[in-house]
C-alpha cells in the first residue's frame, strides 16, 4: 500500500540571516502542522521542526540543515506532507476532509460526481463536486467506498445554476 | 443614537417569513438571492442557497455569522492565482 501524503503547510519564504523560514499551515488548528513530528517535502527531503513561532498568521521554523538565508530561500514553495498514520484517531462521526476526495458522492440513489477539491467561503467548509456543484460537508451521512449523502428536499434542483424567476 | 442602530437590521420580508416556516423543518435549505439581509439569530442553524450571480452558494448558519449579510458567504469572483510565468513578465 502507498503511504498517504497530506499537505499540512507550505514554507513561503526565509525570514533573518540565520535560516528560519517562513510556514504558512493548512491545518484546523494552525500551529497543529508542527507537532507531527518529522515532515516530508514532495521530493522526499525530511525536515525536523527544531523551533516554531507565530508571526501574523503564519510561523517561523527553525529547520534542521538549514542554517542560512540561501538555504531557506531554496525552500520557497516547498509543499510539507505527513503521513496519514501520524493524524489522530477520530471520534464517532468526524472525517478527515482528505479521506473523501476523489471519491464519488451518491445522494437520493444519483450519482452526483467525484469530489474534487473543498472551499470555505466563511461559511464552513463545502465540498465542490465535478461539475461546479458545492454541497457543505455537515450533509455527508456515511462514508464507504462512496460518500453518502443526506440533502434538504428538492436541494439538487436548487443547486444549478441560475434558471429560476423567484426573487 | 446612531440612525443605523435606530432602524435596526434590514431583512427582506420575505426572507423573514420563509426562515419563520422552515424552522420547524431543519431539512429545508432556503434559496435566496437577498444577498442584502442582515443574518438574524432566529436564522442560526438553517441552510440558505445564496446566490453569487453564477449559482448558489450553500451557507450554513451558526451563531457567529449573526449581524452578517447573507451576500458576505457567497463571493462573488474567483481568485485565480498568478503563474510563475506571470511573475516573470510582470518583472521584465
Amino acid at each position: 500500500m502507498v503511504a498517504q501524503l497530506i499537505c499540512v503547510g507550505v514554507i513561503t519564504g526565509a525570514h533573518g540571516i540565520k535560516g528560519e523560514v517562513k510556514v504558512k499551515s493548512f491545518t484546523s488548528v494552525p500551529k497543529a502542522f508542527a507537532t507531527y513530528g518529522s515532515l516530508v517535502a514532495g521530493d522526499g527531503r525530511s525536515f525536523e521542526i527544531k523551533h516554531v513561532r507565530p508571526q501574523k498568521d503564519e510561523f517561523l521554523c527553525v529547520l534542521n540543515n538549514i542554517g542560512d538565508r540561501n538555504a531557506a530561500e531554496a525552500l520557497r514553495g516547498t509543499e510539507l506532507f505527513v503521513l496519514r498514520e501520524k493524524l489522530p484517531p477520530l471520534n464517532e462521526g468526524e472525517i478527515y476532509l482528505s479521506d473523501v476526495q476523489g471519491k464519488l458522492a451518491v445522494a437520493e440513489g444519483k450519482t452526483l460526481g467525484s469530489i474534487i477539491g473543498f472551499q470555505n467561503f466563511g461559511a464552513g467548509e463545502l465540498m465542490e463536486l465535478e461539475g461546479g456543484m458545492l454541497v457543505p460537508v455537515s450533509f455527508i451521512a456515511s462514508v464507504a467506498e462512496v460518500v453518502m449523502l443526506e440533502l434538504p428536499d428538492s436541494y439538487l434542483d436548487d443547486a444549478k445554476p441560475d434558471s429560476g424567476s423567484e426573487i | 443614537m446612531t440612525r443605523s442602530v435606530w432602524k435596526g437590521p434590514f431583512v427582506d420580508g420575505y426572507l423573514i417569513k420563509k426562515a419563520a416556516a422552515a424552522n420547524g423543518n431543519r431539512n429545508h435549505a432556503i434559496k435566496t438571492w437577498s444577498r442584502r439581509s442582515t443574518i438574524l439569530p432566529t436564522f442560526v442553524g438553517l441552510t440558505f442557497q445564496v446566490h453569487n450571480g453564477n449559482k448558489f452558494i450553500p451557507v450554513h448558519v451558526s451563531e457567529e455569522m449573526v449581524g452578517h449579510k447573507l451576500g458576505e458567504f457567497a463571493p462573488t469572483r474567483t481568485f485565480k492565482a498568478h503563474s510563475a510565468s506571470d511573475k516573470k513578465a510582470a518583472a521584465k
